[in-house]
């Protein structure tokens, strides 16, 4: 490594920089992991559990992928929960409630504990930037506080809600992207002048409240789900016992004291220039958005079998802290609640994430790649997922190679990107099952069976993991041929069976498949009929191949639907196109093509701002100039 | 298939009125620096050109100046004021053939580019200044042959259909909101609209749908006139009626039986009502293979038809089985003709088959004619017209109507997705299933609208186009 400390530096060890690193790592390059504190490593900042509707989709592709999160939240489950169950298997989402202290310790451990990754205590202050060979500049690594550099051929900056953060408790503004850790002050700076825009977002967080001081006898249990499907396909089951969550809800006289205090808001009284996310708001936002609702609900969660930290799921606050305890102190099992710590909101600075490629290199600075709330995300498995793709892209880049890009049709994490880099963000941008417009193939339970191949070729999965997930292909495979294969005939002993399990009799021979296929019939009933299942192990195989066949007919619909539109989607803008030559666009609509620079007719029409009428125009420009180029006159020239 | 040059920022030109003798014809130029471009011709305009002025004065050659082309009205209109959208000029000349073909090839030589078909519409598509549903407008405004075809075309220029079909998209997207968010924010403790509010809302829009759907039966017949069939045994006078009917020897007609084996299509216009005859073999047992195709050919018009005329031959004898024949086969929009009553000295033969029409219960659509004397035409076509307006559903005069098979297509898919979707909502299912049915409805809408970009709606829907338009 010529005048490189590193192949790959990674600002920031929280779940987008952990997933860097460790996939930097784990690929065999020399990796630095630098991080302001060191016992928060992989800290739960907010709330303390892993997944949840569409996250859960992106946390189990993170681990096909050869990611940590999956597991880690296996391994410290204390509450399992499925999500939507009832809603379909498409927008079913698991979520782990996680004990906070021992999820920071997995993944301390295993950082500490991967051969090829340093990790290092600094505050990174400056970029270095050098000018690159074909004259773009690029990044080399970072400049510490104390004026020393760590220099590395690629830099992942994944710095959360820490770049210029102001936290907000009332009036009162402290400088720091968390309690007990300090702001990062430097960097959006340098990037701001280099001509990168940089904007502001806000977030918030509840009270943490002491089990001790709760009536929990005047709030309803939330237990856990019985059935454990997990993350990680390394997981081997629960590790730890489980607890229950409690619910209670807000009432008039919360919402009254809300009210009266709204003049002590910073977000009211102007001093947040931020946006907040509208899909998570404050209780202040709630109060006064939803005049009409006499009560919110929230839920109290045990942040650790090991402290007596209760999380308020639902109440964000940044009101002072004698009005929160004041309003806290109204809701029932809480008249006597005592406060660890009270809630707050943080104000941070972002890079508007068109500013990225969907390798997550930015365009205007080479070996540079941004991940996490830093490119205006809101969520641990938002961040994640980021950090792993932005890893493995630097990677690739330290190794010359292609970047590697995930599609829409591939992964909730090719939809993130996709959104991200061609819509950019005005607010914390979260994750929705609606986004992902291949919804019914995207599920859960087939992560597998739509990455393994991927996971595979990227290769920073433990050996252990990669011989898992092929054992597990292949078992599937073999079941799903053995459906095709197995014939039912309507002989008097198969009918009498058909009628024990409830289901309508056959007028001519069907295969198991087919069988399958009726909503009545599951593999229980097939196992009555005769068809056994040897082989299959584990119960979220089996769910995702019956799935599989129910879902075929919606799933080749969506299929048939998108390939129409992606046909057209896929086709490609000129590289150089002027945009402002092409008849027909609006002044807006050129200045925000130029300013994107969308690839594929797709992402153009996915851009805000740009109407439909400007597609037909891009659409009709380049296949004339695709026309005349194979010397075929598009239209009749005058000469 | 158009082949439009996209992004060339040419001057087009184009005659946008009937060539042939008239007293005026309109030029219409379109495209950047258009008002400079026609300044070179028309030394008379001002320095400073107005928008939606006319401007009178003589165009002259710019080749040989001193010669003055003809006297014009210049009317101007400015970019982003205009048609296109773009900077325009209409030129009134006096009409003919070489008084505008000289204006306009003076126009080229300047520099401007013939218009190919379509092409002044598609830009002021590419321009965004009309949905693609207003552009197909354009279309039908230029060729509705009837006042009645024109007026409806105009709605649809003016964005009314468009706005119908704008409201379909916004129910299929709140209905879908209210589902999505049922799903993706199910764990947030938000209030959601019970799914009887979405059945009501769904099941309203079911009937817009209907509406729709059902207009284009006479909106069809609007935009492309009404389908008349003359059916009957060979040698009943079909042709002669059609010829009577339309005021012009279209079809042959001969005295032997099995003359017409093909199917003749003539136009004609009855109270603003636009009539397509469509004149058919007669129907017999044949062994000659090209009759036998034209008698196959008549029973497909006979089933296609908006109207069967059935026209029976008084003077043959089995009138009366023919007629038992058609009326047990027939439907209710047929119309019974019985021809050749000039012949008929006695009036016994007519007093016959007013009696048999009366016990089939058919008198009210049964008529008494004579294609050779022409005696009782108008009252058939009085009584084609009443029935045909009858057949019309009970819908106002004002209600907008369907005239594009593309949209019934289109609106007939939306239907059913929507079904599938209350059916699902009904049954409880997941509303996963419900999205994506609603979904499928609202691709399909923007497929309509031309919001989705799609090469082959574009096509079909420009490829109809013609010059100058």
């Amino acid at each position: 490594m010529r005048g490189f400390d590193f192949d790959i530096i990674v600002v920031g060890a929280g779940h987008a920089g952990l997933e860097s690193a460790l996939a930097s790592a784990r690929s065999g390059l020399s990796t630095c992991l630098l991080t302001v504190n060191l016992d928060r490593i992989g800290y739960m900042s907010c709330n303390p559990s892993i997944g949840g509707l569409a996250k859960g989709h992106i946390v189990r592709e993170i681990d096909i992928l050869g990611g940590e999160m999956g597991f880690a939240a296996d391994e410290t489950c204390i509450q399992f929960k499925r999500l939507n169950s009832k809603k379909g298997p498409a927008v079913r989402g698991s979520r782990a409630q996680c004990d906070k202290e021992l999820y920071g310790h997995h993944m301390t451990r295993v950082v500490r504990s991967e051969q090829n990754l340093r990790v290092l205590s600094g505050e990174a202050k400056s970029l270095i930037l050098e000018a690159g060979t074909s004259g773009v500049t690029r990044c080399s690594g970072v400049r510490l506080h104390d004026g020393s550099e760590i220099r590395a051929q690629a830099t992942v900056l994944t710095t959360g809600t820490f770049m210029r953060a102001v936290m907000h408790i009332g009036l009162e503004q402290i400088p720091g992207g968390r309690a007990g850790d300090p702001a990062t002050i430097g960097i959006s700076d340098q990037l701001r002048d280099f001509g990168f825009t940089v904007q502001r977002l806000k977030t918030g967080t509840p009270a943490r409240l002491k089990a001790g001081s709760i009536d929990w006898s005047k709030t309803q249990e939330q237990k856990g789900d019985e059935k454990f499907f997990p993350f990680s396909v390394r997981s081997e089951g629960l590790k730890l016992p489980q607890v229950s969550c409690w619910l209670s809800y807000t009432n008039e006289r919360t919402h009254e004291i809300i009210r009266k205090n709204l003049d002590k808001s910073p977000m009211f009284v102007g001093h947040i220039e931020g946006r907040g996310p509208r899909y998570c708001p404050s209780i202040e936002d709630k109060v006064t958005r939803f005049v009409e609702r006499t009560g919110h609900q929230t839920f109290l969660e045990p942040e650790s079998l090991s402290t007596d930290w209760i999380y308020l799921q639902g109440i964000s606050t940044s009101l002072p802290e004698e009005v929160q305890l004041e309003m806290l102190r109204t809701i029932p099992g809480l008249e006597q609640v005592q406060v660890h710590r009270f809630g707050y909101a943080v104000e941070y600075d972002f890079f508007e994430p068109t500013q990225i490629q969907h390798s997550l290199e930015t365009r205007q600075i080479g070996n540079l790649f941004l991940a996490g709330q830093i490119n205006g995300t809101s969520g641990y498995e938002e961040a994640a997922g980021q950090g792993l793709i932005a890893g493995i892209n630097a990677i690739r880049k330290v190794r010359d190679q292609e970047p590697l890009v995930l599609g829409r049709d591939e992964s909730y994490i090719g939809v993130l990107i996709d959104d991200l880099v061609t819509k950019g963000t005005r607010e914390p941008y979260r994750m929705f099952t609606s986004r992902a417009e291949h919804r019914m193939h995207l599920r859960e339970d087939n992560t597998l069976d739509r990455l393994w191949k991927i996971g595979t070729e990227v290769g920073i999965a433990p050996p252990q993991l990669r011989v898992e997930m092929s054992r597990l292909v292949d078992s599937r495979e073999a079941l799903k041929r053995r459906l095709k294969d197995h014939v039912f005939v309507p002989n008097e002993a198969t009918q009498t069976r058909l009628d024990q399990v409830k289901t309508a009799r056959l007028l001519k021979p069907a295969t198991a498949e087919e069988l399958l296929r009726r909503p009545e019939v599951g593999f229980e009933e097939l196992g009555h009929l005769g068809f056994s299942i040897e082989g299959i192990d584990s119960p979220l195989n089996l769910d995702a191949i019956e799935i599989d066949v129910k879902y075929s007919g919606y799933i080749e619909r969506e299929r048939q639907a998108l390939e129409q539109t992606r046909r057209s989607e896929q086709i490609r803008i000129p590289d150089g196109l002027d945009f402002s030559k092409v008849r027909g666009l609006s002044r807006e609509e050129i200045e925000k093509l130029s300013e994107k620079r969308p690839t594929t007719l797709g992402q153009a029409s996915r851009l805000s701002g740009v109407n439909p009428s400007a597609i037909q125009a891009l659409l009709v420009q380049i296949l004339a100039t695709q026309r005349s180029s194979k010397g075929i006159s598009a239209g009749s020239d005058p000469s | 298939m158009i082949s439009l040059r996209a992004g060339d920022q040419d001057v087009i030109a184009a005659l946008s009125t009937a060539p042939g003798i008239g007293a005026i014809a309109v030029l219409r130029v379109s495209g950047p620096q258009a008002w400079a471009l026609i300044r070179k011709l028309a030394p008379f305009l001002p320095q400073q050109i107005e928008s939606h002025r006319a401007y009178f004065g003589r165009l002259i050659d710019p080749q040989n100046p001193s010669e003055v082309l003809d006297e014009v009205l210049l009317t101007t209109f400015a970019q982003g004021r205009s048609f296109t959208g773009e900077e325009s000029v209409e030129i009134s000349t006096h009409g003919g053939i070489d008084l505008p073909e000289r204006v306009l090839q003076s126009i080229l030589g300047l520099g401007a580019r013939l218009a190919q078909p379509g092409e002044f519409t598609y830009r002021a598509f590419v321009n965004g200044r009309m949905d693609l549903v207003q552009a197909e407008a354009v279309l039908e405004a230029i060729e509705s042959r009837s006042r009645e075809a024109s007026r409806v075309a105009l709605r649809h220029l003016k964005g009314e259909l468009s706005r119908h079909y704008s409201e379909i998209e916004d129910t299929l997207l709140w209905m879908g909101a209210h589902i999505e968010a049922a799903i993706d924010f199910s764990s947030e403790g938000i209030e959601l609209k019970p799914s009887i509010e979405l059945r009501t809302r769904g099941e309203q829009l079911r009937d817009q749908l209907q509406r729709l759907i059902d207009s284009y039966q006479q909106g069809r017949v609007v935009a492309q006139g009404l389908r008349v069939a003359l059916v009957g045994a060979p040698n009943a006078g079909k042709s002669s009626l059609l010829n009577a009917l339309v005021g012009e020897d279209r079809a042959i007609v001969t005295p032997e039986a099995g003359t017409t084996r093909d199917l003749i299509e003539v136009e004609s216009r009855f109270r603003g009502l636009d009539l397509r005859w469509m004149d058919t073999a007669g129907l017999r047992e044949s062994e000659s293979v090209a009759e036998q195709l034209g008698i196959e050919k008549s029973l497909r018009a006979r089933a296609e038809a908006d109207f069967v005329v059935v026209v029976l031959d008084l003077s043959s004898p089995d009138w009366r089985n023919r007629l038992g024949d058609f009326v047990r086969s027939g439907h209710s929009r047929e119309v019974y003709v019985f021809n050749k009553v000039d012949l008929d000295q006695s009036g016994e033969w007519t007093a016959a088959s007013e009696a048999e029409a009366e016990a089939l219960g058919i008198s009210s659509r049964s008529f008494w004619i004579s294609a050779a004397s022409k005696q009782g035409l108008e009252q058939l076509l009085v009584g084609i017209e009443q029935a045909y307006r009858r057949s019309l559903r009970g819908g106002s005069g004002d209600d907008v109507l369907v005239t594009q098979a593309r949209h019934v297509e289109s609106l007939e898919r939306i239907q059913e997705a929507l079904r599938k979707a209350l059916l699902l909502i009904e049954k409880e299912a997941s509303p996963e299933l419900v999205a994506f049915e609603l979904k499928a409805g609202v691709q399909e809408i923007h497929r309509l609208l031309g919001k989705e970009f799609h090469e082959q709606v574009i096509d079909r829907v420009f490829k109809e186009f013609c010059l100058g338009k």
